[in-house]
């Protein structure tokens, strides 16, 4: 469990950090897929059905915006059955008009949706569609489940019936018509599904919003006996002829694929890193916002790594022990800050030795490279600058998940500046002088990044390091130890 | 000097306007009359176009027996059951556009009032920072 646990915290920070590279590739698996998919099926015009082909086109579609996944794929399903039949092709061609003008219309943002429907029906599991779609969706969701339906049983009718049409007279268009849409229009599985997972996707999405214990999983249930009586109630009124074991079997794979869909997605945010420019009269300002990963634990046990014994509360029943000792995790943090500190004062250097006065005109340019947090209250530039690092442990005594977070704000931070150039500009110079300011005056400052604990620097010193603070109370503890033992010795 | 609380203040409206700024500003560009209004028409022109391709269809589609029978038949009732259908879906389509574009606008106005209010304190910022350079 723990490193399932381990493996969801890595996959948001993977995706928070790349998320750059992820969305395109995504895209590209998507496009390939759907292009991949309609070739298998249709692929009547050889010329188009090729696989470098739709390779080209899939690449194409990871840089477009994803609504041209759904049009190369309608131009592609065109092409194919105009390859059969111009009357096929009329057809089909009526069914995309009337969803595109219809539905998509109002809603271009969902046509992700209208596409995965056909793919999941080809891939044969369409019921884990209902369920996530419940769960993360909307009922508006309903349309485009239905125009996805649609799509699919068009496209399965036409290639059930391409061997008849193609036997039909090449005379006679109104008889193919007529066969076509029959095939199409008199489909009762259509009808059948498209009630099915219209009435899941509603009942999924009022029980998981409903105020009771383990809302999600009682509506991925409830929602998966829904979808699945109302199939098979279906089948018994109209004989649409669907397997029992083929219902009841892909239900309870949608449970299972919904349940690791609900462990990676339920209370998470997948916040995405953010590029913003803007301007004011000053300077040019490049932002790179990169989203903290926090993890919502209703119960935190909080360890501060410091010279004097780590205060922990004991382990319940399922949790796991830190096992770092506390002078193991002391050397170890000391050696972390001693770094982010020499690493701090070789920038602090390197801007001064390339000091450039900003002018203060509109013709000048000034590259500002900062890193806010995510939730741009807490005052993470400086935060960053003092490279501090520290080592939280997080127990959840209801689960017994223990979770270690090192809430490093420097890590992107030191990354954007060291993609700066070292910031060359006098005002990181003043931030750094601040700094060396703010040291001493052990000033409180709201975090909201889950550290609870006291400002450590308080009790500072003037002009002393954090490491220097740790080793004179190091010093002074072992003397105090000293001092006991020969008091104890007088005493004998 | 660059102050950071007005960069985090302009980061969170550049990043707003860069993802669902650009909707919401082409919906405050309109009244709520006039936007859902729009949004109607439009609605209205579409279910046409559909109707009119369903009507083609069904006639394609049963063209052997309507052209045989289009003597025989009241071609008066006919036409005016297919006005009350057109009429029926018409005003349905409408009045879900209605429904949705009043709700997608609401939700957009909320949006756009913390914009406004995001800019209101940028321009209080810029102007406290005025006054204390003048001192």
């Amino acid at each position: 469990m723990i490193k399932l646990l381990e493996i969801r915290e890595y996959l948001r920070r993977f995706y928070s950090k790349y998320e750059l590279y992820i969305v395109p590739a995504g895209k590209f698996i998507i496009a390939l897929l759907v292009f991949l998919l309609i070739n298998g099926n249709l692929g009547y015009m050889e010329k188009i059905a090729k696989v470098p082909l739709m390779f080209v086109l899939a690449l194409a579609c990871s840089f477009l915006p994803v609504s041209f996944i759904l049009f190369f794929a309608a131009a592609l399903i065109l092409l194919h059955t105009y390859a059969l039949s111009m009357e096929v092709a009329a057809v089909v061609g009526i069914v995309f008009v009337l969803i595109f003008l219809l539905y998509l219309r109002m809603s271009p943002k969902e046509v992700l949706i209208t596409m995965l429907t056909p793919v999941a029906f080809a891939l044969h599991i369409p019921y884990i569609l209902p369920i996530t779609i419940g769960l993360v969706g909307s009922p508006a969701s309903v349309f485009s489940v239905g125009s996805g339906i649609v799509i699919y049983y068009t496209l399965n009718a036409v290639t059930q019936m391409s061997n008849a049409i193609d036997s039909l007279d090449s005379e006679k268009t109104a008889s193919k018509f007529r066969f076509i849409i029959d095939g199409i229009i008199q489909n009762k599985t259509m009808m059948v599904m498209i009630v099915a997972f219209a009435a899941t996707i509603i009942v999924v999405y009022f029980v998981h919003r409903m105020n009771i214990d383990h809302a999600w999983t009682v509506a991925t249930i409830v929602g998966a006996l829904t979808n699945a009586l109302i199939v098979l109630v279906g089948d018994l009124m109209f004989v649409t002829r669907a397997s029992l074991l083929g219902v009841l079997g892909g239900t309870v794979l949608a449970i299972g694929v919904v349940y690791v869909l609900k462990f990676f997605m339920f209370n998470l945010d997948y916040a995405r890193t953010e590029r913003v420019q803007f301007e004011d009269d000053e300077y040019y300002y490049y932002v790179k916002a990169v989203p903290k990963i926090t993890l919502q634990e209703t119960n935190k046990t909080v360890k501060k790594v410091s010279a004097k014994a780590p205060v922990s509360d004991k382990p319940k029943s399922g949790g796991i022990k830190a096992e770092k000792t506390a002078e193991k995790a002391t050397e170890q943090t000391t050696e972390r800050r001693v770094k982010k500190e020499s690493s701090l004062e070789g920038a602090a250097s390197a801007v001064k030795s390339h000091s450039s006065v900003v002018k203060k005109s509109a013709g000048t340019t000034a590259h500002k490279s900062t890193s806010a947090s995510g939730s741009y209250d807490s005052l993470s530039a400086n935060d960053a600058l003092l490279g501090e690092t520290r080592v939280v442990a997080e127990k959840s005594v209801d689960e017994g998940r223990v979770v270690k977070k090192a809430a490093n704000p420097a890590a992107s931070a030191s990354q954007s500046a060291s993609n700066a150039g070292a910031a060359r500009s006098t005002s990181n110079s003043r931030i750094a002088g601040d700094l060396a300011g703010r040291r001493n005056q052990g000033q409180t400052r709201v975090r909201n990044d889950g550290y609870a604990g006291p400002n450590p620097s308080v009790g500072m010193t003037n002009g002393e390091t954090i490491a220097e603070r740790i080793r004179r109370e190091r010093l002074k503890e072992a003397e105090s130890i000293d001092a006991d033992r020969l008091r104890r010795q007088n005493s004998d | 000097m660059i102050s950071e609380a007005r960069v985090k203040l302009m980061t969170r409206l550049a990043s707003y306007e860069q993802g669902e700024g650009k909707e919401n500003a082409e919906i405050g560009t309109y009244f709520r009359g006039d936007y859902i209004g729009l949004q109607v028409i439009k609605s209205v022109i579409s279910a046409t176009i559909c109707y009119g391709i369903v009507i083609a269809t069904m006639i394609l589609y049963d063209s052997e027996s309507f052209l045989s029978d289009i003597y025989k038949m009241d071609i008066v009732s006919y036409a005016k059951n297919m006005i009350i259908y057109y009429v029926i879906f018409v005003g349905g389509y409408s009045i879900i556009t209605y429904i949705l574009y009043s709700i997608r606008y609401r939700k957009a106005r909320i949006k756009l009032k913390t914009y406004f209010n995001n800019l209101r304190r940028l321009q209080a910022l810029y102007q406290k920072e005025r006054k204390d350079r003048v001192r």
